[in-house]
């Protein structure tokens, strides 16, 4: 517990201190607030937005739009990845053309998008199910392919059915590498999302800052900002904490070959895949 | 690749038989043959009469590792190999009762041995396959093991033990074969004839000791 409380105080004391110094600077007349509003400026512009209910309605609308999309991207990475993680012979045929699609990012079909889904809900929507395929789906045909083979002679020698095999052996096996790709593909909508509000919206939190843009109003852009982090942050710890309640066996170690854990110390976006965390990592979040 | 070469025997329903060699010599890959994970490039494995072309209910085998599944509990480790009104028995009979509810990285090695064996015995096999599955152990705890699955085999199975240990299987067979390193070959096969619970240090079974101890030390030198 001790430990945990340290790890968290580290963890606060470069932000602390960065706005500190940002206060500071503030206070000393060296910042232009047309560039950079001080924290003060950007405080009083958050009380203003909420004040007039904006806020929250921006924040409601964004995170609606994610958990739509997300949830669609869910459903349909995780059964594609089970299916072509376990039908190998399957694989030569989708996985070029996946990997190619994986290529383009979600931001470069916002205009075919708009023109296929019009300006509503719905082209937002499929920018953020594009965006979370990949990880979910990635992860999935990784965590199926990583269930140990001694384990599938077990399934064998019992002869399990194919629907014993799902249940007993598919999901639950490969249930880590997926929570790990919803993880990521939970990050990934996020950041699509915003992109695909400042593109093509009239609410959500990218709009905001957009709409600040026109206006020149550098506090509200910051305000953005700063609870896109947040929420994306929360949004996280939210998730590997249900992570850690829902697959008590993870901190096992299975006989896997352990892999490097890049989904640790937020260098996530330079992957979009993770192999199975080794057991004791020793790293933050887990 | 040919692990096993001619392997030409049967074993006697009932019989407790103890498969001896040096490692990598194709006990294994025998084992499993039986028990039908893998298929023999030529000739062929009869169960009374019936040539085996696959994994069967009649035919447990009991893995080098535990092999339980980490994602759940011991109870339910046990339930999957077959009906759950049986499990409770076995645990009771395995001595597991209290860690029904544990997950296997929870166990001792000697404990995820017996959850391991009363999976192998939930389809009620006609003949348990052993593949080494309590070497790796302590001595304390094999011995207690080597008694848990010999009174598995008291209960009327039919048992193949494939071990690389000479004292293990002089103390648990009926009868005693020893193979050749790969291709494998039969070199020796023959009877134990001692009573349970033997008497390691006992003349008759010192002198069977050498016996089979002549054929093992020729393979090493």
């Amino acid at each position: 517990m001790n430990r945990r409380l340290v790890r968290m105080l580290k963890g606060a004391a470069v932000p602390v201190l960065l706005v500190v110094l940002w206060y500071a600077a503030a206070a000393q007349g060296w910042l232009e607030a047309g560039l950079l509003p001080g924290p003060q400026q950007v405080w009083r512009s958050l009380q203003h937005l909420a004040e007039r209910g904006l806020l929250g309605q921006h924040i409601r609308d964004s995170l609606l739009r994610v958990l739509v999309g997300f949830g669609w991207a869910a459903v349909l990475g995780i059964p594609i990845g089970i299916t072509l993680g376990w039908v190998r012979p399957l694989r030569p045929w989708l996985m070029p053309m996946l990997h190619f699609l994986r290529q383009i990012p979600p931001v470069a079909w916002i205009p075919l998008f708009l023109l296929w889904f019009g300006l509503g809900e719905a082209s937002k929507h499929a920018v953020i199910v594009y965006a979370a395929f990949f990880p979910i789906f990635l992860n999935t045909v990784l965590g199926v392919e990583q269930i140990p083979r001694p384990l599938w002679e077990v399934s064998r020698v019992l002869e399990f059915s194919t629907l014993r095999n799902l249940l007993l052996l598919v999901l639950p096996g490969s249930a880590p590498a997926v929570a790990a790709g919803l993880r990521l593909g939970l990050g990934m909508s996020w950041r699509a999302l915003v992109a695909a509000e400042m593109l093509a919206a009239s609410s959500g939190l990218g709009y905001l800052i957009m709409s600040a843009r026109s206006l020149v109003r550098t506090d509200d852009m910051v305000v953005g900002m700063l609870l896109i982090g947040i929420i994306g942050l929360s949004m996280e710890q939210l998730f590997s904490a249900a992570e850690q309640k829902l697959l008590p066996w993870r901190r096992s170690a299975l006989s896997v070959g352990g892999g490097e854990d890049t989904g640790t110390g937020g260098i996530e976006t330079s992957s979009e895949t993770i192999s199975r965390p080794p057991s004791s990592g020793g790293c933050g979040q887990r | 690749m040919e692990a096993v070469a001619s392997v030409d025997m049967g074993v006697a329903e009932g019989e407790f038989l103890a498969v001896l060699g040096p490692s990598g010599c194709g006990k294994t890959t025998l084992l499993r043959l039986i028990a039908g994970l893998e298929h023999p490039t030529s000739g062929q494995i009869l169960f009374r009469g019936q040539p085996v072309r696959g994994p069967g209910r009649e035919r447990a085998l009991m893995f080098q590792e535990p092999r339980l599944f980490p994602w759940l509990t011991v109870e339910k480790n046990i339930a999957v190999a077959g009906d759950p009104a049986k499990v409770d028995v076995l645990l009771e009979t395995m001595g597991l009762t209290s860690f029904r509810h544990s997950y296997p990285h929870e166990l001792s090695g000697g404990m995820a041995r017996r959850a391991s064996l009363a999976r192998a015995l939930m389809s009620d096999p006609d003949v348990m396959l052993l593949d080494e599955p309590i070497s790796s152990l302590d001595l304390a705890v094999r011995r207690e093991l080597q008694g848990e699955v010999h009174r598995v085999w008291q209960r009327g199975l039919t048992c193949v033990l494939v071990t690389h240990e000479l004292e293990e299987a002089l103390v648990m067979a009926t009868r005693v074969i020893v193979l050749s390193p790969r291709p494998a070959k039969v070199l020796y096969d023959g009877r134990v004839p001692l009573d349970f619970p033997r008497n390691r240090r006992s003349e008759p079974y010192q002198a069977v000791k050498a016996d089979v101890n002549k054929v093992l030390e020729g393979l090493h030198g």
